[in-house]
């Protein structure tokens, strides 16, 4: 059957496919391809204008011709029909001779944006620039950072209606082959629809019952180079603007790529503030609600005769005074994030008054919970990771309802269990809170803290058996 | 599971700390020092015999951690009641105890290690903290011969080596590695210095006084000019110690159980039924605690 | 099975929370006096209330035959619950012995709620004593007297419980109340009764107990009325060996009208304390002092 009626039979005649009928001396030539994905001015200067030289050729075997005599690189055989339907699919401008052979030749239109910051992982020091949802463009920018033939890729085709292309780089000689061989077999074994976004492969890749996030995706390439380095192996996805770092650690959301630009004292003290930030973020309104309700008598007598007088004013107990501030400043906040700009002044507005002077003054929240909802939602927002500050929600709750019942016995269970469901992803490997646990004091020199002798001289042995840098 | 031996000395010494704190009030430091000389004695005694794999080791143990969890759960309900919720009905507290450990025990091993060993951290640190802010308080006078002196010193020296032959057993079945004589000592050394500490704080006649004395010396601390208050921060700590116990000594009862009957369904069910029995029981042994 | 676990978990968060206490429903109780009148127990208790942000003191008082039965009477009337963990004080009078020293560390031992870091002190009037304006008075005023000028001894519960089991001695600041409140040395308590030590006596009793912090000690010249030697002890140690007592003073000369040596200063002050330690010990006294100043030989 013919080529061109089949693909006209197939697409229900759309309007942006293209095909152009050229008559040579002896063959003909029939171009095909897709207006919207390819670019027209490449398809002029380099196939048509160089064809329309040829008027005069009399040629037997016009493929190899061809194959040898247009001016670009990326010029392929195409064997069947279903390779060309993929190749067209893909941005390919295909030369039918003669309804008998096939010439795809790539002419793809760029229907990205351009290099721009990155938008929620922001560093004071260090390069600025970010992935985009081009394939190319993202793996061109982290081989200009690792300029080795060390560094490979595998690709795949995933989904079934999207056919997105996957890439899965890593460092040969530093990272292990046991891992790259199990995340192999892993996508190997996906199978669904279609992949739009790497948030899609999370679930197939590493999927846990903790609420904590068990992937790091990132937007940035210095991150995503220094992971390799570090033996880690990195998934890039088509249209996709993050990128997948595996395996990741529970320390890793504590980190920022900046913290290896400075000064190792200074960024020790960071830290703390990040792991305090973390803690307040979820203890603080437990803490304060089974100190005012079950044992008062850990306050000093100061706080807790003008802890008294503000409860004065306030009818509902501190649970559900808590839960409606909780909600209150959630809603807030997703607001923030969806509403555009130029309404963004009146709801800022709104919420500072509202929340702060008029709640008060009308006596239904006290001014100290006030205090603690808002430095425990701020501190909650420190972490680069976007799914970790939505965690972070879950473990709050949960401590607030089991302080209100129990008191102080209700925050020893609820650690016991926030730390069992940490300690129960089933990761790719079994070290997700390395180096807390399994102990090694070695490695805490970059856990936590960040001591100056750990810097760049020794990998981590879990990653890479190719311990000593520089070698 | 890979094993550490810093992993293996932390796991010994909690559970040993733990069960030595359950049962301060009876003991007494020649009651340690004899106890670990014993209990070296029998345990080189014993490696030399192939244990591991008789009936009888297992029937023993089996036997010893059901009287000991019953013991120890009462104990431990005690000390949160009379401590942190003071209002709180025992039975509750027991209840939401066992329903930890039940819903704990079923994660398995690698979690229950990951989780204590977090602990360990937390622990740690807060121990430190008090010895630090204990040493104002100490007064070396109340430190004379009289702190040697014993009620009863063959029962002392009994408990104490049940204590550390049980938690002996435990570590080597729980980690797959054996504990070391090392950690032995320098946990015996440690809990000798926390009854002298204690003894030096308060003197002799109120630690027999109080239930619990390794407590009432945190209500002495002023850190500050306004902290005074940080007894709540260390009894938490002792609740997280007893976790181990708790874990530890469960999962192993479990575990031996498996020995025995291996189909999973019935396992479940039987163990269900151990522990609504160690539950019961718990609630109707009479304590001695007057004071 | 999991349903079953749920269902019991369920149980437990429908109980109700039997622990819970608003903050406004306590009575939070900042210090107590306890007397013996007829073979009844008097109490009186200061309460600490907030209004418009300061914090203000009650006093009430009530009769019983039992602590814990004067205690329940009061949260039936005051319809709140008494919170005894903010206790900083507890007063007591001459008529508290043996008996009554027993049911009161009964009581304070038994409770669960208590610590037992308060001081303890003495008075002759309960009532006026405890009627001051600000809280913590009391507290302050014994604290800065301990620390400078040492002529006071802070005691807390568990000294005193201490020292009842083992039968030795009670020291008790004396807070005498005549027109105004004023701390006036010592009250022992030993064998059933009640004893007076004088404010200028303390001070050597704090050494013999290694208690002293600083003090200022005034020697008049002789022939002159007006002229003083003033000496400011900074810091003393004392210790108690088998059969002597050992002291060292660092002295510091603040004045010397009296233009004497280095060697006289040290003489007058060795003869002070020993002839008034005498009362307190017969163990053999050494005293080696350190003077500080510009007054060289």
């Amino acid at each position: 059957m013919n080529y061109i009626e089949r693909l006209k039979k197939e697409s229900n005649n759309a309007t942006d496919y293209i095909y152009k009928k050229i008559k040579l001396k002896n063959n003909t030539l029939e171009i095909v391809n897709i207006e919207t994905i390819t670019s027209s001015s490449d398809i002029n200067n380099f196939i048509l204008k160089r064809i329309s030289y040829l008027d005069n050729l009399d040629e037997d075997n016009l493929k190899d011709f061809l194959y040898n005599y247009l001016p670009t690189t990326s010029i392929s055989k195409i064997k069947d029909y279903k390779d060309l339907k993929n190749k067209l699919l893909n941005g390919y401008t295909i030369l039918i001779i003669n309804n008998k052979d096939l010439l795809g030749i790539e002419t793809r239109r760029d229907l990205t944006r351009g290099i721009e910051k990155s938008e929620y992982e922001k560093t004071i020091v260090g390069s600025k620039d970010s992935f985009i949802e081009h394939f190319n463009t993202n793996l061109g920018l982290i081989r200009r950072r690792i300029k080795d033939t060390n560094l490979q890729i595998k690709t795949y085709e995933l989904g079934k209606y999207t056919k997105t292309k996957v890439g899965l780089v890593y460092l040969k000689g530093v990272s292990k082959e046991e891992l790259i061989k199990k995340i192999d077999t892993k996508i190997k074994d996906i199978n669904i629809d279609g992949i739009i976004d790497s948030n899609y492969l999370k679930q197939y890749l590493n999927n846990s019952n903790s609420l904590f996030p068990s992937l790091k995706l990132t937007e940035r390439p210095d991150l995503a180079s220094l992971s390799l380095l570090e033996g880690k192996a990195i998934i890039i996805v088509d249209n996709s603007p993050e990128v997948i770092i595996l395996p990741t650690f529970f320390i890793d959301f504590f980190h920022s790529s900046d913290d290896y630009y400075q000064k190792s004292f200074n960024i020790t003290f960071i830290r703390i503030i990040r792991l305090l930030a973390f803690l307040i973020a979820i203890f603080l309104p437990s803490i304060y609600i089974s100190l005012t309700t079950h044992n008062p008598d850990s306050m000093p007598i100061d706080l807790l005769l003008s802890f008294k007088s503000q409860r004065l004013l306030v009818p509902f107990p501190a649970f559900v005074e808590a839960i409606i501030l909780i909600i209150v400043f959630e809603i807030l906040r997703e607001s923030d994030v969806r509403i555009p700009s130029t309404m963004g002044t009146a709801v800022s507005i709104l919420g500072g008054l509202v929340l702060g002077e008029a709640c008060v003054s009308a006596g239904i929240i006290s001014p100290i919970m006030i205090i603690v909802i808002a430095t425990s939602a701020i501190s909650g927002m420190l972490m680069q990771s976007v799914e970790a500050i939505n965690s972070i929600r879950w473990y709050r709750f949960i401590l607030i309802i089991l302080s209100s019942i129990f008191g102080y016995f209700g925050i020893y269970l609820g650690t016991i269990l926030i730390l069992a469901n940490l300690c129960e992803t089933k990761a790719l490997n079994d070290w997700y809170l390395y180096p807390l646990t399994p102990i090694s004091l070695k490695e805490q020199k970059d856990g936590f803290l960040k001591l100056p002798s750990k810097s760049q001289k020794t990998r981590n042995p879990v990653l890479s058996t190719n311990k000593v840098r520089g070698r | 599971m890979r094993t550490n031996n810093l992993q293996n000395f932390i796991i010994y010494f909690f559970l040993n700390l733990s069960l030595f704190l359950l049962n301060f009030k009876n003991l007494s430091i020649l009651g340690i020092i004899l106890g670990t000389i014993l209990s070296f004695l029998i345990i080189l005694f014993l490696k030399k015999i192939n244990y591991s794999n008789s009936k009888i080791y297992f029937i023993v143990i089996f036997i010893c951690s059901i009287l000991l969890n019953t013991i120890s759960l009462n104990k431990i309900t005690y000390f949160i009641s009379n401590n942190i919720l003071r209002e709180f009905s025992n039975i509750l507290i027991s209840l939401t105890l066992i329903l930890l450990v039940l819903f704990l025990v079923y994660k398995g091993k690698k979690t229950i290690l990951n989780v204590l060993i977090l602990t360990s951290y937390f622990i740690f640190f807060n121990f430190i903290l008090g010895f630090l802010a204990n040493i104002p308080y100490l007064n070396l006078d109340y430190l004379n011969l009289d702190i040697l002196n014993s009620k009863n010193i063959i029962l002392e020296t009994l408990t104490y080596t049940f204590i550390t032959i049980y938690s002996y057993f435990l570590t080597t079945s729980f980690m797959n590695k054996e504990a070391s004589f090392k950690s032995l000592f320098i946990t015996s050394l440690t809990n000798i210095i926390i009854y002298i500490l204690v003894i030096s704080i308060l003197s002799l006649t109120l630690t027999n006084i109080y239930l619990y004395p390794y407590l009432v010396i945190y209500k002495k601390v002023e850190l500050i000019g306004f902290i005074n208050r940080i007894e709540i921060i260390f009894s938490m700590n002792y609740l997280f110690c007893f976790n181990f116990f708790l874990l530890i000594s469960f999962y192993e009862l479990k575990n031996i159980l498996s020995k025995f009957i291996k189909k999973e369904k019935k396992l479940n069910y039987l163990f269900l039924l151990i522990l609504i029995f160690i539950f019961l029981f718990s609630l109707v042994t009479i304590s001695k605690y007057t004071s | 099975m999991k349903k079953l676990i749920l269902l019991i978990i369920l149980t437990i968060f429908l109980t109700g929370c039997d622990s819970y206490i608003e903050l406004n429903d306590l009575v939070v109780i900042n210090a107590i006096g306890i007397e013996k009148d007829n073979e009844l127990y008097k109490i009186y208790i200061s309460l600490v209330e907030t209004k418009n942000k300061e914090n203000i003191t009650k006093i009430i008082e009530d009769k019983g035959s039992s602590i814990n039965q004067i205690l329940d009477n009061l949260s039936l009337t005051l319809n709140k619950k008494i919170y005894l963990s903010h206790l900083e004080l507890l007063v007591v009078n001459n008529t508290i012995k043996d008996k009554e020293w027993q049911e009161i560390v009964n009581f304070f031992l038994n409770n669960n709620e208590t610590r037992e870091d308060y001081l303890v002190a003495y008075s002759n009037d309960l009532k006026k004593a405890l009627e001051t304006k600000e809280f913590n008075y009391i507290n302050e005023l014994i604290e800065n007297n301990f620390h400078e000028t040492s002529k006071t001894i802070k005691t807390s519960m568990f000294d005193v419980i201490k020292n009842l089991y083992d039968k030795e001695k009670i020291y008790l600041p004396y807070l005498e109340v005549l027109e105004n409140l004023k701390l006036n040395g010592l009250k022992v308590y030993e064998d059933n009764t009640w004893k007076d030590i004088k404010e200028d006596k303390v001070i050597y009793l704090n050494y013999y107990l290694n208690n002293i912090k600083t003090y200022k000690y005034s020697y008049k010249c002789q022939g002159d009325d007006n002229k003083f030697l003033y000496l400011e002890i900074l810091k003393a140690y004392s210790k108690n060996i088998k059969n002597k007592l050992l002291i060292t003073n660092e002295i510091k000369v603040i004045n010397n009208d009296c233009n004497l040596t280095n060697t006289e200063i040290n003489k007058i002050f060795k003869d002070n304390l020993t002839t008034n330690l005498k009362e307190f010990t017969n163990k053999q006294i050494e005293i080696k002092n350190i003077i500080r100043g510009f007054y060289e030989n």
